[in-house]
């Protein structure tokens, strides 16, 4: 058997790279054009000072929003899934979803306001509650679950502290019903408010998580061998382990306080990656990444443009689509 | 066991007064009762024994992979108790290889070449990008197990067999001097558990220290030493060729087994 170098070519996964990168600017450009304005506000640009205020202040920063959303989904689902070994595994474990929704919840009942009123420095001061909701509801399982030493009992850990948030926030509900529909919307999940100061934010957060996992790509792979074989390689798991779900609560927690609870882009993102590349987490992380920003903006883009002018919140149509591509993918498995 | 003076020639590991602790609660109890012994360096140990025996329990110890908590007693690697090993050079020392991998699905989606490519983290930095001697301990790897044509081809896309081949190369290519093994002919056919022991053979020549758990009680006395254990005890330490390793084969096993010699080896049948 000859020892045969393989050529030095492109590498894996830079062909979805370059296209995930082409579909992202022409999903970004569809989303500066439609709008209940159609069209016309883009074509206006240079003349009309209010076409310029719709395409800068509202299209554009919800475009950049979903984009940069669904990429932090996407990276968190990719660290999910490697972390806890599991494919079906989703970044709103460990309770993160529903620790953010309560915070929304206590805060709306407490301010008794909907977010559609807000200026934008209450939807600021709503984003910081979401956010200290999901990093404390982690905490809370990272509490329960005694560390992150046994990948079960974390996973255990974050469906009960999820069961427990949830039905608070129901409670919330029910003894606050002014808040109902707002809350509603956030559990929806919609990019209808996200402005400047929310893609900056996200885009911080992003650029963070990735490059922190991707400095831990490797420790997702020996993981992939089990707990024995990585540690056997000398892997230092426990830190690694601890700074990884870091990445996935702020990461998640970011992306829920701007956009509310906006389902399945974080699980399906790295299925999508994975049906076209086999491939190392240091390729996968910013993959999937790329192809969760892909998604929710696609996904942006379609809730705007079919009822037009009416839209749909965007967490019902990722919810759709995701879960029928997970049906697809359950038939697929079975034959 | 600290100074390397008093380390005997010819030891690669010395364990002594081993106990280990599985389970938690009622289900608590001990899976290894003080066991001591010495490794051959530049032998094949076959490791042999009854289900529950503790044979995996004593692999995990000998690698190190039990919290401290669970373990009492010294493991020592030329020299040094395990604790005393910086971690990433203990991992370049000794290779383990799981039991049961072939059943993991964990790392379905990484190709061969990558999985392979794993044993190579004890020498790598943080960020590290493989080196050429990387590379070519991967290759060798791959071509030593006959697994160099899939080397491109996702780990779930493999029957067990050839799992089993590509998790064997990912624990060759760590080239540690002492290399773990448990239960590594599972899923091999017979010519592939020939070329597995072609394999440890040209190893053991090489200078390497091979241990290995086997239930293949056949192949296991064609090792150099065997380690026969029962109910988390060591029953016999020593050469596999005398009586008394037959013996005390028999006496494990209760009987339940018949030895025959066949064409200058022994050819274990069930009873």
């Amino acid at each position: 058997m000859a020892l045969v170098p393989t050529p030095s070519t492109l590498p894996r996964g830079f062909g979805l790279a370059v296209a995930l990168l082409l579909l992202s600017v022409l999903a970004g450009a569809l989303g500066l054009a439609v709008g209940s304005g159609g069209w016309e506000p883009l074509a206006l640009w240079s003349s009309d000072p209010l076409s310029q205020q719709i395409v800068w202040d509202i299209r554009a920063p919800r475009t950049a929003g979903a984009w940069a959303a669904g990429a932090l989904l996407g990276l968190a689902g990719a660290v999910a899934q490697g972390l806890f070994r599991n494919p079906l595994a989703d970044p709103f474990l460990l309770g993160s979803a529903s620790g953010a929704s309560l915070g929304v919840a206590l805060a709306l009942a407490g301010l008794g306001v909907s977010p559609m009123a807000m200026g934008w420095t209450l939807q600021l001061g709503l984003t910081g509650v979401a956010f200290v909701g999901a990093v404390l509801a982690v905490l809370l399982t990272l509490v329960l679950a005694q560390g992150v030493q046994h990948t079960s009992r974390l996973l255990l850990a974050g469906v009960v502290v999820g069961m427990v948030l949830g039905a608070l926030t129901s409670l919330v509900g029910l003894l606050a019903p002014q808040t109902l529909q707002a809350l509603q919307g956030f559990m929806l999940g919609s990019t209808a408010l996200v402005g400047w100061p929310s893609v900056a934010m996200m885009a911080g957060a992003g650029a963070c998580g990735v490059a922190l996992a991707w400095s831990l790509a490797r420790v997702l792979d020996g993981l992939s061998l089990g707990e024995a074989t990585a540690t056997s390689l000398g892997l230092h798991l426990g830190p690694a382990r601890l700074a990884l779900v870091a990445v996935m609560a702020l990461a998640t927690g970011t992306a829920v306080a701007h956009t509310g609870l906006v389902a399945f882009v974080g699980l399906v993102a790295p299925h999508l990656v994975r049906a076209v590349v086999k491939t190392t987490h240091a390729t996968l992380l910013p993959l999937a990444s790329l192809t969760g920003g892909v998604l929710l903006l696609l996904a942006d883009v379609l809730a705007r443009a079919v009822w037009a002018p009416q839209e749909l919140p965007v967490g019902v149509l990722t919810a759709v689509l995701g879960g029928g591509y997970l049906l697809w993918l359950m038939h697929r498995g079975r034959r | 066991m600290s100074a390397d003076t008093h380390w005997p020639s010819g030891v690669a590991m010395q364990v002594r007064d081993l106990a280990v602790r599985l389970g938690r609660g009622a289900a608590a109890h001990m899976a290894l009762k003080g066991v001591s012994l010495d490794l051959r360096a530049g032998a094949w140990t076959a490791v042999v024994g009854p289900n529950g025996a503790g044979k995996s329990t004593l692999l995990r110890a000998l690698a190190g992979l039990d919290a401290a908590a669970r373990v009492q007693g010294d493991v020592a690697l030329h020299g040094r108790t395990l604790a005393q090993w910086p971690v990433r050079e203990r991992a370049r020392q000794l290779a383990w290889l799981a039991q049961g991998g072939v059943v993991d699905r964990g790392a379905d989606d990484l190709p061969v070449r990558d999985v392979v490519m794993l044993g190579r983290l004890p020498h790598q930095g943080w960020l590290g990008v493989p080196t050429a001697a990387d590379h070519h301990a991967v290759e060798q790897a791959l071509c030593d197990t006959g697994a160099w044509d899939w080397r491109d081809r996702p780990l779930g896309a493999l029957s067990g067999g050839e799992r089993q081949r590509v998790l064997l190369a990912r624990a060759l290519a760590v080239q540690a001097p002492v290399m773990l093994m448990d239960e590594p002919l599972a899923h091999l056919d017979p010519p592939h558990q020939a070329d597995w022991l072609a394999l440890v053979r040209e190893r053991v020549r090489a200078g390497q220290t091979v241990v290995s758990v086997l239930h293949e009680i056949t192949l296991a006395l064609m090792a150099d030493e065997v380690l026969v254990l029962r109910d988390g005890q060591l029953r016999y330490a020593g050469p596999s060729e005398t009586p008394e390793a037959r013996q005390a084969l028999l006496d494990v096993f209760d009987q339940r087994l018949a030895l025959h010699r066949v064409e200058g080896g022994w050819v274990v049948l069930p009873r």
